[in-house]
């Protein structure tokens, strides 16, 4: 007689105190946000518009540690082969993927006022959509591959490759003419603005942080569900 | 940069922040409905196996 299938030999994450952190997150951001918009006055040049900078600049941001985070676990991955760096690499590669998308679509926003234009094939542009595209294959990839350590296999090398984009992006507007700016970060930023920019990159990466505990534990639910049914189904024979 | 401190950019600040919580919010939603699909095939797995 076979044992009864269960998945206690498949770690799966508790959820623990999470949740709260999930809400305090939530909380934070909508508080930084009002205080980046409350306390920043109009800028010289930009006016009103420099505000979306609070929120574009950090989803970059997140886009960046994300994909760092892609190429680390995937890496690992290949090295060592365990699943949990697989799981860790698909979680960070779809938060990154989402973040990709909103920073697009925030400079667009942004991009139609100041350059007249919602989009145009600058450097700094198409080497982020290029990324999102990748990562966007990636996550199609993963899910048209079945058999979890080929699927693991393959998009860790995706991974590992997609990610070399991540550096090209942030150098874009270094190595070429481009018409986006250079980098605002706290550095090149005016005093005024720069606490705004400080709590909102605080609040993104917690978000980021949060998003990609919660994104693993599912994986890993999933993961454990699957290595149950299958188990049963063996043990049925 | 052309200075466009004059105009009244505030209908783009806004839909750059609409557009940034339907996404925070939605993935949110994406995410909690995935943990929750997860943990219910976890509980079938293991009451079949349990049989």
């Amino acid at each position: 007689m076979t044992a009864p299938a269960s998945s206690s030999a498949i770690p799966v994450p508790k959820a623990g105190s999470w949740p709260l952190f999930g809400w305090f997150t939530l909380a934070f951001m909508v508080f930084s946000q009002w205080y980046a918009i409350a306390t920043s006055p109009a800028d010289r040049d930009m006016g009103d518009l420099q505000k979306i900078l609070y929120v574009h600049v950090p989803a970059s941001w997140i886009m960046s540690i994300t994909f760092a985070l892609v190429f680390v676990y995937s890496l690992l991955y290949l090295w060592k082969g365990k699943d949990s760096y697989d799981l860790l690499a698909a979680s960070s590669a779809e938060v990154g993927a989402t973040f990709v998308g909103l920073t697009l679509v925030q400079g667009m926003i942004w991009g139609k006022p100041t350059w007249g234009v919602w989009w145009t094939w600058d450097a700094r542009l198409t080497s982020t959509l290029v990324l999102f595209l990748v990562f966007v294959g990636y996550l199609a990839l993963r899910a048209f591959i079945d058999e979890p350590q080929r699927r693991g296999q393959w998009s860790a090398a995706v991974g590992v490759l997609g990610s070399i984009n991540v550096p090209i992006v942030w150098m874009s507007v270094r190595w070429w003419r481009t018409l986006h700016q250079m980098q605002s970060t706290p550095q090149t930023m005016d005093p005024t603005y720069r606490n705004g920019l400080l709590i909102n990159f605080l609040a993104f990466t917690l978000l980021a942080v949060y998003l990609i505990r919660r994104r693993y534990e599912a994986a890993m639910i999933a993961r454990a569900a699957e290595m149950t049914s299958q188990a049963a189904a063996l043990g049925g024979h | 940069m052309p200075p466009i401190a004059g105009q009244n950019n505030w209908s783009f600040v806004i839909a750059a922040y609409a557009i940034t919580w339907i996404t925070i919010i939605g993935y949110w939603v994406h995410v909690h409905r995935t943990l929750r699909d997860a943990q219910h095939d976890l509980d079938a797995a293991n009451a079949a196996g349990a049989k």
